[in-house]
């Protein structure tokens, strides 16, 4: 049973901002409502009043402009997994708003919620991450600009005040010799909580060296984090497809993550998790990165 | 407090003025005040698909949905697809196929392919297995109901 609530619902981000001001912490937006209702009908939502922004539509967008991709907060999961501009320049995100539940969640739920909600687990958040996403976040006096590294500050938790709303992310779009990939290990293939995810981007060098990268992991910690080490060990791979090699510098992460036993896996299987979900797909992407050079 | 809405919806071609609270979920609303029984709801929390209708377009789980948030929306459920007192072509095809057990998941399973089917009317195999992911059959009848949507899609122009 869902506690009876004051609902308003906005039309456009104007009003929306305007009830955010007006409500401030007594207010909680409903984007796709994936969570939220469940949240509902658990108890678990203590604002009595409901801004409904499904209807706002300049939120839900996507574009490439002069090398920067930008997604609207209001993009669903199903929008991004099918949007040929997010799926050639910044592969990861695609990917992992495609491993998001099942159809009908991706049909609903946006990355402005995913994101927003900052749950640990959240599976676009390590795809934003390492691609160097900055977060747009906007209230009745402006727009402030915040690195998506910096904007989880704990499970659940963020920068976000009450006033402001997450408008839009974005991100430098990947071109030739930059890769990158999401992986993801839950109870079972599809609708499922991730028990450990894992996203990563690599610039590749004319070498076959990659040169740069970028690796954050989700469930594995208070909140998604980056791991700078294993970054290291992967800059120093031998520019050969080792199995073993890769492998072996995905071995870092067990260092750099700290996992909690819960009632989805226990600490040790989600580090062995991430170990080899980064070393898998890692594998797989270079080896078809190679393979078209 | 505005705890009470007027929501205007399109529930199978049929325009709809419902009074509703605010706590009330969409797959409730199709059930007890317009009377469509066939959406069903069985987890009630958005992981088995049960409840599955077309909300403009696209399968949604109505119980995650709430009704207040339908206002304006097109919208099918299962009792939706037939025409003139006679199953639709995929509903057809799962009877033949013997796509049904206990019964209980396949009004969700017949909306996720239908909406499959607007989209993409011949789906390869990962594609319809892809399309169904979001739907549970505890009987475990699983191929029969892949079997259930390629034929349909044989059938389709």
């Amino acid at each position: 049973m869902i506690k009876e609530l004051e609902y308003h619902a906005a039309h456009d981000l104007k009003e929306a901002l305007e009830l955010a001001e007006q409500f401030g912490p007594r207010k909680r937006f409903l984007s796709g409502g994936t969570d939220m209702t469940v949240r509902l009908k658990e108890g678990l939502v203590k604002e009595d009043i409901i801004v409904d922004l499904s209807h706002v539509a300049e939120l839900r967008f996507v574009r490439e402009e002069s090398g920067v991709v930008h997604v609207g907060a209001g993009a669903t999961h199903a929008d991004l997994s099918a949007s040929p501009i997010v799926r050639q320049h910044g592969l990861a995100l695609a990917l992992a708003a495609s491993r998001v539940g099942g159809p009908q969640i991706r049909n609903m739920g946006t990355i402005g919620g995913n994101v927003a909600n900052a749950s640990p687990a959240g599976d676009t958040i390590p795809a934003l991450i390492v691609l160097d996403a900055v977060v747009s976040i906007t209230s009745r006096t402006g727009t402030r600009e915040v690195p998506i590294i910096d904007f989880f500050t704990g499970p659940g938790r963020s920068v976000l005040a009450a006033e402001e709303l997450v408008t839009e992310f974005h991100f430098p779009a990947t071109g030739p010799g930059e890769l990158s990939a999401f992986g993801k290990l839950g109870a079972r293939q599809a609708m499922t909580i991730s028990t450990a995810n894992v996203a990563f981007y690599f610039r590749i060098g004319g070498d076959r060296r990659i040169v740069e990268a970028r690796i954050a992991f989700g469930s594995v910690a208070p909140t998604v984090v980056r791991a700078h080490k294993t970054e290291q060990m992967f800059c120093q791979l031998p520019p050969l497809l080792s199995w073993d090699a890769i492998r072996g510098a995905a071995q870092m992460a067990w260092k750099e993550v700290a996992p909690i036993d819960d009632l989805r896996a226990t600490a040790v299987y989600r580090k062995e998790a991430v170990v080899g979900l980064l070393a898998e797909a890692a594998y797989e992407a270079l080896a078809s990165c190679w393979h078209e050079r | 407090m505005i705890s009470e809405i007027r929501v205007a919806m399109k529930v199978n071609g049929t325009e709809y003025h419902v009074t509703t609270q605010t706590s009330r979920t969409l797959a409730e609303v199709l059930r007890e005040d317009l009377g469509l029984l066939g959406t069903k709801i069985g987890c009630n929390k958005g992981e088995c698909g049960a409840c599955t209708v077309i909300m403009n377009g696209r399968s949604v789980t109505s119980c995650l949905v709430l009704a207040v948030q339908a206002e304006g929306a097109i919208i099918t459920t299962i009792e939706g697809l037939a025409e003139g007192g006679k199953p639709s072509p995929l509903e057809q095809a799962f009877v033949e196929e013997g796509a049904v057990q206990c019964g209980f998941c396949t009004p969700g399973m017949v909306m996720s392919a239908e909406a499959l089917l607007a989209l993409n009317p011949h789906p390869s195999e990962a594609e319809i297995e892809t399309a169904l992911e979001g739907n549970l059959c505890r009987c475990t009848g699983y191929r029969k109901i892949v079997a259930a949507v390629q034929k349909a899609s044989r059938g389709r122009e």
